[in-house]
């Protein structure tokens, strides 16, 4: 008889993660500390300070995750070979915003992943010219389900998780909830 | 707008077809509000992710790290350590672990703490979660009680099985278990965790089989013969 235990594999990590609930942030703990070590290896060979390697770290690990949830890892690599990938990537982006002294957003590469050079430096010249700062203090005045419901958005929860978390009967639900608050904060910043 | 909330929001999220994505690409070419509009919701996902990713550093990064001991350490150590495995393998085989212990470790392990968002306002399932998490069972129940929520009503039944009020958390998962509009229900797998600190063993059984046989919560920890 075999109830209850489980081995900690990188299987177990992944299927740990995309079950989500209540034990997806000890999984997400795990893979964390599962390949720490690469903080040490890229200060040698980036040259990265340690808390520059350190924060690429755990950009990379948040990014992982992401991809987990979403359903992007299909784990055509082993997920250490593609911890590793995506870490070598943060930490050549890293280097190239300290070398040009670019100041934006540590997330706007990742969010901007799936556009092509065109569209993204399109974008990229109208977020320069937007108010980051107003933009961060409207978020926080929203209500607190439209706050959770976006935090959870952006830290990689698909809709479906959401939908589990809140009660509510679809993803579909979930999705169109979280829109109407963004809409709604797109509107308090035309005003 | 909504519409457009909407393409721009699968578009980031990868969600798109080639075709729509070209099409969505020619918009953003050729039309300044329609790019501006995917601008904003950028950048408004890349804030609230930032902030995300320093409060996951924060947190990883305190979290001790795990020590390599020292060569000459492990070679000293090798022979009592194998000394130890071997015992404790040959105790593990002739050993194995009754239900109600392995229901007592998975309670133990997973439900001593629900998570709590760092930045969460005190709301009351908040406030339910932190008094769970501070061991303090009784008012837990009494403010989850009170809330008209399928996750309030599985927060309820958890602190009245951590309370050992046993009987509630019966009636609570029973309820939990009901609700047919739920994506995923622990309702059935919590009342059997329940039925086997109940001592209750036939019942868990009973349920534990039908969670197997549904692939509801809990199916992938359940590997048993009878």
């Amino acid at each position: 008889m075999n109830f209850f235990q489980r081995k900690f594999s990188e299987q177990d990590i992944v299927e740990g993660i995309r079950l989500g609930g209540t034990k997806r942030q000890g999984f997400e703990n795990k893979l964390y500390e599962n390949y720490r070590y690469l903080i040490k290896d890229a200060t040698y060979k980036h040259k990265l300070s340690e808390e520059d390697a350190s924060m690429a770290y755990s950009d990379t690990i948040l990014t992982v995750i992401e991809h987990i949830g979403s359903g992007r890892f299909e784990q055509r690599s082993s997920l250490k070979t593609y911890v590793y990938l995506i870490f070598y990537n943060k930490c050549v982006d890293a280097l190239r915003k300290i070398s040009t002294n670019n100041k934006m957003s540590q997330s706007l590469d990742t969010v901007l992943e799936p556009l092509r050079d065109p569209q993204r430096s399109v974008i990229l010249e109208i977020i320069r010219k937007q108010d980051h700062e107003k933009l961060s203090r409207l978020l926080k005045t929203l209500g607190d389900r439209c706050q959770e419901l976006l935090s959870r958005w952006a830290e990689g929860f698909t809709d479906k998780e959401s939908a589990i978390e809140y009660g509510y009967s679809s993803a579909a639900v979930a999705q169109t909830t979280r829109l109407r608050c963004l809409d709604k904060l797109k509107e308090m910043y035309g005003k | 707008m909504e519409n457009d909330t909407k393409l721009i929001d699968d578009y980031l999220g990868g969600m798109l077809s080639a075709e729509e994505m070209a099409v969505v690409e020619q918009r953003i070419m050729a039309d300044t509000a329609f790019a501006e509009s995917v601008a904003f919701h950028a950048q408004a996902k890349s804030i609230l992710r930032d902030e995300i990713l320093l409060d996951k550093h924060k947190q990883w990064t305190s979290q001790p790290k795990a020590k390599v001991p020292m060569f000459t350490i492990l070679s000293a150590g090798i022979a009592a350590v194998l000394l130890l495995v071997a015992g404790w393998w040959f105790f593990a085989k002739n050993s194995e672990p009754n239900l109600e212990t392995l229901a007592q470790n998975y309670i133990d392990q997973n439900l001593s703490t629900l998570p709590v968002k760092m930045d969460a306002k005190e709301d009351s399932l908040e406030l339910g979660k932190q008094y769970y998490n501070e061991g303090e069972y009784t008012k837990a129940l009494e403010v989850f009680e009170k809330l008209n929520d399928p996750k309030a009503l599985e927060f309820a039944g958890l602190s009245a099985l951590k309370g050992k009020k046993y009987p509630e958390a019966i009636q609570f998962f029973e309820k939990l278990s009901q609700n047919t509009e739920l994506l995923e229900n622990k309702g059935k797998f919590y009342l059997a965790l329940t039925y086997l600190q109940q001592g209750q063993k036939q019942k868990a059984e009973v349920l534990l089989e039908e969670i197997k046989k549904e692939g509801l919560f809990g199916a992938d920890l359940l590997d048993f013969e009878k």
